[in-house]
């Protein structure tokens, strides 16, 4: 059995730059994490390979070459495939873009299930599973809490869907994308030290656009149909706000704030 | 004329509804058609505010089953050849929605939260941004349809224009249904539903190891508990209490941030608040710069002596 696990890295805040006044987010030289509902997905797969030595997994990625290093942590952890797809051209792809590259690549291999998280800490990671699933004609299926271990190798497996109102059982024929959440409970462990500097270099391949070719006019922004144009704060310094501490005299002031606009 | 297409989920009719505002943001006082959506639904939430019901009725048409929604969606949309659709951004509509513009070669914003116009009256839509406290301001490219999904409770549809609707009962539709099949399902038990609390009492990292403190204090204010995703990841609520991005939109008159950072995919979902206070040792966290008032400090020794001070307050009353 083969799966592939879709991951996206993010903007790790503390190191995330913007500048109010060009409207525009600092990419260039910002540190890399991993998507943390990724990370589940991730760990779900290796606790399956724990029990089923035979399992493939494939990590797949599009991003700058600046995170290799991330998606070869992820390879000592026992994750026996890293892709990394990325090419200077595809830069600047909207989501839409960057699900026909991935949709692309996914086309030319085997796999059984596709696995990603369910949430992004970007929204724009949240589009790419249905659109990547849309390509390939396969279902996908979010806010996936729990799998039947039991069905995961025949040819439909059965999953519990946390959803809004309700939970719901599914049945899901293979091949399927699926979406993973936190409650799956399987969190990705941390490279032990031992392993650290295991070179993982012969599991890990680079995948550019003169293997997947594409024409210049098709991906980055000329083949993208949205468009950041600006970033701006979300809401600015509200004027009239008051700093006090936990003392008695900061306490006060917050009743009698709750009180003036009768919460109490 | 415009035209544009508003998906009415069976379980999210009334957030489908606020989505008419964002219709009357978008054309402004140009003519435009507005055609509601229906699958095995009755229809009767849209009487009087759309142009047009597409009535879907076809008991093998499963509202989970993406594949064949997204057959339907497309062949209408190519049939009536709409400038916009718009889905509500809940479980089946994130889905949905980018498989439609995939397939459709449609632009496509999500998590849109706000609509204005650039100096050539073209759309622009505002939406999260990643890793800060910023909001992008995206555009579509030229062409048409243009898919977005929706925050709920973001926009606000005041009902005001009476419309003559027409229902269109459509029984023929081709699709392709298959490869996913409901089991079960049963209701949650949580009814934690914090979108209409008039004040909620959040809890972040900050103060995770006294999550609990949080009950009485929001027990006393006659207000719910909520938190940010590092609470949720920490198991120590459900998601119908998580607040963001990935969790719920929230308009209460009074947002009591408790040991919260503030990341973008939190605050986004505050949109709507009347008044923040926040409780934070880190006076520069981002929901601080958000909050009317910033109690610098610990938020589980605010929690306890604010508790304090009210059951004071309520003994002497009852003296």
């Amino acid at each position: 059995m083969r799966l592939v696990c879709v991951i996206g890295f993010t903007p790790d805040k503390q190191s995330f730059g913007d500048n109010h006044e060009k409207q525009k987010l600092i990419w260039q030289g910002c540190r890399m994490k991993l998507n943390p509902d990724d990370g589940y997905a991730l760990g779900f797969a290796l606790h399956l390979k724990k029990q089923n030595p035979d399992l493939f997994i494939e990590v797949v990625t599009m991003a700058p070459l600046s995170v290799t290093p991330l998606v070869e942590n992820i390879l000592r952890v026992g994750v026996d495939r890293g892709t990394l797809v990325s090419d200077g051209i595809f830069a600047g792809s909207d989501t839409a873009t960057t699900s026909r590259i991935l949709g692309k690549y996914l086309k030319s291999i085997d796999y059984d299930y596709l696995l990603a998280g369910s949430f992004g800490d970007d929204s724009k990671i949240n589009q790419l599973p249905p659109q990547v699933s849309e390509l390939l004609n396969i279902n996908y299926i979010s806010g996936i809490s729990s799998i039947d271990e039991d069905t995961f190798s025949s040819s439909k497996i059965l999953v519990e869907v946390e959803e809004e109102k309700a939970m719901a059982t599914y049945e899901l024929s293979a091949p399927a994308f699926l979406g993973l959440t936190e409650k799956c409970g399987h969190k990705l462990p941390y490279v032990r030290l031992k392993d650290s500097r295991m070179d993982v270099g012969h599991r890990l391949q680079v995948i550019d656009n003169s293997v997947l070719g594409f024409e210049e006019r098709e991906v980055g922004p000329k083949g993208s149909l949205t468009k950041t144009i600006s970033v701006q704060a979300l809401r600015k310094k509200t004027a009239q706000q008051r700093i006090v501490g936990t003392d008695s005299e900061g306490i006060e002031y917050v009743y009698n704030f709750l009180k003036e606009k009768r919460f109490i | 004329m415009h035209r544009a297409l508003v998906y009415f989920e069976k379980e999210n009719c009334q957030h489908a509804v606020q989505l008419l505002e964002v219709l009357r943001q978008l054309y402004g006082n140009e003519a435009f058609e507005c055609y509601a959506l229906t699958i095995n639904g009755n229809g009767q939430v849209c009487q009087g505010k759309v142009d047009y019901v597409l009535d879907v009725q076809n008991q093998a048409l499963k509202p989970y089953d993406q594949r064949a929604l997204t057959d339907v969606v497309s062949t209408l949309c190519k049939t009536y050849d709409f400038d916009h659709l718009l889905f509500v951004a809940s479980h089946f509509g994130r889905t949905l929605a980018p498989r439609v513009a995939i397939r459709l070669g449609a632009a496509f914003v999500s998590e849109i939260t706000a609509v204005r116009h650039d100096a050539d009256s073209q759309p622009q839509f505002i939406a999260p941004e990643a890793g800060v406290q910023n909001i992008g301001v995206i555009k579509a490219k030229a062409g048409k349809p243009v898919v977005l999904t929706v925050r709920p409770d973001t926009f606000q549809y005041d009902g005001s224009q009476e419309k003559t609707t027409k229902q269109i009962k459509l029984s023929d539709l081709e699709f392709k249904a298959g490869g996913i099949r409901q089991i079960s399902r049963h209701d949650n038990v949580d009814n934690n539903d914090i979108s209409d609390c008039e004040l909620l009492i959040s809890g972040g990292g900050g103060i995770a190891k006294h999550f609990e403190a949080l009950a009485p204090l929001a027990k006393a204010l006659r207000g719910k508990v909520s938190a940010s995703r590092p609470i949720l990841d920490r198991d120590l609520i459900p998601r119908s209490a998580l607040v963001g991005q990935s969790g719920k939109t929230v308009s209460p008159r009074l947002y009591m941030a408790l040991g919260i950072h503030g990341a973008i995919q939190h605050v986004v979902a505050l949109e709507r608040v009347e008044h923040i206070i926040s409780v934070n040792t880190n006076v520069n966290a981002p929901i601080c710069s958000l909050s009317e008032i910033v109690v610098h400090g610990d938020a589980a020794t605010f929690v306890d002596k604010m508790l304090k001070k009210i059951m004071e307050d309520n003994s002497h009353a009852t003296d």
